[in-house]
């Protein structure tokens, strides 16, 4: 849901002179029946990836959030409480994945390809703000 | 901004039975203690370049991204 806000921020990212891309291992669109893709249609932002206009892109099996080092296993307790609350890992990222998921990560990668700033967070409920990134790639783009 | 209210909305719902909340925030004290945060790459290393479909099915690579420009990467957990 943190795409959300990126979405509006997106404009201007672009036209600084820097790109966003958001990688997921959720494979979208979710079943029209899924209450997630439900609660999203209530909202009317439709499931994850659809009319985003910065790049979604599909990590199936967690593989690139692995190259990062951010893959990383559920507590049965957990797993147990997405299950009753309908929340399939299974059916949402694909059996491949597992019940793994990457940390929730905020990278600035600088013109050069190197890491510029990273906000790697074990609580997926604590984001940075967007204008935050915004504002790192501002700087970005002014590096020499 | 309106939809980030009612997405907040949701989440706090979500959150608000306290035995759900609980098994969260244990779930994120528990993830931090395997020390997955340390073992993620870290500022001054190189990104390594990958290439992924993006929803449309077409093949993305980093280096399409860069281009000569900074990215942002932001991994997220599906929906959330």
């Amino acid at each position: 849901m943190e795409q959300l806000a990126l979405q509006e921020i997106y404009p201007e990212i672009l036209k600084v002179g820097a790109q966003l891309a958001a990688i997921t291992p959720g494979r979208t669109p979710l079943p029209v029946e899924h209450p997630l893709a439900q609660v999203a249609a209530q909202l009317g932002v439709g499931p994850a990836g659809e009319g985003r206009s910065f790049p979604v892109l599909w990590d199936e099996g967690n593989r690139v959030a692995d190259l990062f080092g951010l893959k990383h296993d559920f507590s049965d307790a957990t797993r147990d409480l997405y299950r009753a609350a309908q929340v399939d890992l299974d059916a949402i990222n694909g059996a491949e994945a597992g019940w793994t998921l990457p940390l929730a990560s905020t990278y600035i990668i600088d013109k050069a390809g190197v890491i510029r700033h990273a906000v790697v967070t074990a609580d997926w409920r604590v984001r940075p703000d967007p204008n935050d990134t915004l504002a790192r790639l501002k700087e970005a783009v002014a590096d020499r | 901004m309106e939809l980030r209210k009612k997405l907040d909305g949701f989440r706090a719902n979500f959150e608000a039975d306290i035995e759900r909340k609980t098994i969260l925030d244990n779930e994120a004290v528990r993830v931090k203690r395997t020390g997955a945060e340390e073992q993620a790459l870290k500022m001054g290393q190189r990104a390594p370049d990958f290439t992924l479909p993006d929803m449309a099915g077409n093949q993305v690579s980093l280096a399409q991204l860069r281009a000569g420009r900074p990215v942002a990467l932001v991994f997220y957990r599906g929906l959330w």
